[in-house]
């Protein structure tokens, strides 16, 4: 039976896939695909010998890697065009920083929006400026709006216009209502400059950025991409700084982020044999976490709908305390029912 | 899943389950004449109950699969035939990358094609039914699908969706109800009923042919013909291609040399068989200067 | 502050086919298709010949031009170079030439 575990075993050992037979290999690839994961998988079976009608399913996403690729970029150096006058860093985030940076994370991954971090304090003028490039707001809903700027991390969701691409600007990494408060400040003083003049988190910050990301911040349904992205960046960064696992240390000490980032590099792992750059201390919960992380069947479907519903619940609490989350839901069924 | 089958249409493969075996034997029927060889997919498409209780209770059929749309409705499980083939639309126009991909259909002759491209309602469905029962060899009433490297087109000729009056007239057109599939009436684009191609067209699938013609036809106007210039096709293309900028380079490669390789032209037309006829004579015209010719006819 | 000047993109960042009387031009950074009408094209082809990778200011661009072209401005008191200038504003707003400074 196929699983998230044969995506992550394809990943980690692609030399063991190239003996599938059609119906695993079918299997392989709808699953490869529920998981946000098949570009990568299409990068490293590059060069490796695959039966012909997978190898050209494969070669197509390698096309739409290289589109995505591109509009990644593009939307990254327009954001960089339109931030001319703002002083401040522009941090890019996730995908397109890993792109814009040439990290081995970057092979693959496919990108949504662009988001960037910039300082609190400069939010005004970089949305003055954004709007000035041809962005606009996709909610026009005032509740929405007050919602995101008083409580979430990033400016409510904009869309370019004529190129139809989203931005998010984040103003710190999770949202102000979630427990861990990463140090905002110190992720942009710390950041990177890249040729371009746009930012890149520290490597130590990327980590604890995707862990909080992946622990605090959603309901897992990304989970395998986000942990296959740690994987990557710890492999290369362990590669490049041999003290780079104290120094991630110091990190998510700083941000309040010491057990998401430890979780995290359990469960890369238990899933990938990441390197265990810090001591494994096993927890009973971990194989709840990956049970729900690897819940994709050969269909593409995601599977075991209790624990996901489960998670769902819990991501909702970590996010808001409950009184919160009870005036949220009130006006959300306040609405549906006006609506 | 619980029900499932393998269809081959042109050079793309589909793996479609569903949790009701009605809609996979209604396909099954349908495709009879199509390869459905377990060969490892282009794209998985799944029919799935909205709801673990939908299943049974007033069944909704949820459109899922490789490359899904978030505001998708679901149908009823009656028109569960309809939501495999809106399904399969769905991954061709979200997900081929081997062609560039044109809304519009396509018949061909003496190895050349006419492609007939334009909103939905235009006609040009049904103008491609009514051709290939008159000679031309079926191509596909909704994808044309253009060879970047060789400019050549590949057929897809998948069973064509007539809706509303265009059943009755091809009903009329056609002595042979074996030609037809089930009836879906209600449906959001109201009355819908399948016609199979000819057998032949689907044998010879695999044969590319080369672009000869390129129409913009509108059904229901009084008879016009008019030349459009390449910037003005290339433009109204970029329109009617899915994938056209998930292409990139090779998209405009494939694109540019289109339209500067065939002749183009809007034409209106009062009925199907005027409509038909004008093909005819601007075919027989073809060469640089057809549409010309025609339009101070 | 400096006068702009502006300079062509490496061949390859631009692929450029006629259609009819306008002009398909790809830009492959952006994966953007534009339509250039005149007097693009030929401002393009201008500053193609006359500075390949370096840059030029629009009265350069001008005087360049001026030996294949009449260049007359729409109404008289507009200079050539303050419209060709403002041209290749607009294409540079679009990536499809390099700019230095701003006036």
């Amino acid at each position: 039976m196929i699983d998230g575990w044969s995506v992550a075993r394809a990943l980690t050992d692609p030399a063991s896939v190239t003996r599938l037979d059609a119906g695993a290999w079918t299997q392989l690839l709808s699953a490869a695909r529920a998981a946000s994961l098949i570009g990568t998988l299409a990068e490293l079976m590059a060069d490796r010998p695959v039966p012909y009608p997978a190898a050209r399913v494969l070669a197509d996403v390698r096309l739409s890697n290289q589109t995505g690729l591109r509009q990644a970029l593009w939307e990254a150096e327009c954001a960089r065009l339109a931030l001319a006058d703002y002083a401040g860093k522009v941090v890019l985030l996730k995908g397109t920083a890993f792109a814009a940076a040439g990290l081995d994370a970057a092979q693959g991954r496919s990108i949504g929006d662009l988001d960037i971090l910039v300082a609190r304090e400069g939010l005004d003028q970089v949305e003055a400026l954004l709007l000035k490039a041809g962005w606009e707001w996709v909610k026009p809903d005032p509740y929405d709006d007050a919602y995101y700027r008083q409580w979430m991390h990033e400016l409510p969701p904009m869309i370019h216009a004529e190129r139809d691409r989203m931005i998010d600007v984040h103003h710190t990494i999770l949202p102000l209502t979630a427990r861990p408060k990463p140090d905002a400040a110190a992720l942009i003083a710390d950041a990177r400059a890249l040729p371009s003049g746009l930012h890149v988190l520290s490597p130590a910050d990327m980590i604890c950025h995707a862990a909080a990301h992946l622990i605090a911040d959603g309901d897992l349904s990304g989970g395998m991409r986000n942990l296959w992205d740690i994987d990557r960046l710890v492999r290369q960064f362990v590669a490049e700084d041999a003290g780079f696992p104290d120094r991630l240390a110091e990190r998510a000490a700083l941000h309040g982020l010491g057990e998401p980032v430890e979780r995290a590099l359990r469960l890369c792992y238990r899933l990938f044999g990441t390197p265990a750059i810090w001591p494994i201390r096993p927890a009973v919960s971990d194989a709840l976490y990956l049970r729900r992380i690897t819940a994709i069947d050969g269909w593409g479907r995601k599977t075991r709908k209790l624990t996901r519903q489960g998670f769902y619940i819990r991501s909702h609490l970590l996010r808001m305390p409950p009184a919160m989350l009870a005036r949220h839901l009130w006006t959300k069924w306040r609405k549906g029912h006006r609506g | 899943m619980r029900h499932a089958c393998f269809l081959t249409v042109g050079p793309a493969r589909f793996r479609i389950g569903s949790d009701w075996r009605a809609p996979i034997d209604q396909l099954r029927a349908l495709y009879s004449d199509y390869p459905m060889d377990e060969v490892v997919p282009d794209f998985t498409v799944r029919l799935q109950a909205t709801s673990a209780l939908r299943r049974f209770v007033r069944p909704q059929v949820a459109i899922a699969g490789d490359f899904t749309l978030p505001d998708a409705v679901p149908l009823p499980l009656h028109h569960g035939l309809l939501a495999a083939e809106m399904a399969m639309n769905l991954q061709m126009a979200l997900g081929w990358r081997r062609h560039l991909l044109l809304h519009a259909s396509a018949v061909s002759r003496q190895g050349r094609a006419v492609v007939m491209t334009g909103v939905s309602g235009a006609g040009k469905s049904t103008l491609s039914a009514l051709l290939a029962e008159r000679g031309w060899r079926f191509l596909g009433d909704e994808f044309v699908l253009l060879d970047p490297e060789t400019g050549n087109i590949a057929p897809f000729p998948r069973p064509i969706s007539l809706k509303n009056a265009a059943v009755a007239a091809m009903e009329h057109e056609i002595d042979d109800d074996s030609r037809f599939g089930p009836v879906l009436r209600d449906t959001p684009k109201g009355t819908i009923r399948h016609l199979r191609p000819r057998t032949e067209w689907i044998e010879q699938m695999a044969r590319e042919t080369r672009p000869g013609l390129l129409l913009f036809p509108r059904f229901g106007f009084p008879r016009a013909v008019r030349r459009m210039d390449e910037a003005e096709s290339f433009v109204r293309l970029t329109q009617a291609s899915t994938n056209y900028v998930a292409l990139g380079e090779r998209g405009f490669d494939a694109l540019t040399g289109f339209v500067r390789s065939v002749p183009a032209c809007a034409i209106d037309y009062a009925t199907g068989d005027e409509g038909a006829e004008l093909v005819e004579r601007l075919w027989s015209e073809t060469g640089a200067g057809a549409g010309d010719r025609a339009a101070a006819a | 502050m400096a006068e702009p000047a502006f300079a062509a993109l490496p061949g390859h960042a631009l692929k450029r086919v006629t259609l009819g009387g306008l002009e398909a031009a790809y830009h492959a950074p952006s994966g953007i298709t534009h339509l250039l009408a005149e007097p693009l094209p030929d401002l393009l082809d201008a500053l193609m010949r006359l500075a390949p990778g370096r840059f030029a200011t629009s009265a350069e661009i001008v005087s360049g031009m001026s030996d294949r072209f009449e260049l007359l401005a729409d109404s008289p008191d507009e200079a050539p170079e303050r419209v060709v200038c403002e041209r290749l504003c607009e294409l540079a707003a679009l990536g499809l030439v390099r700019m230095h400074g701003q006036a």
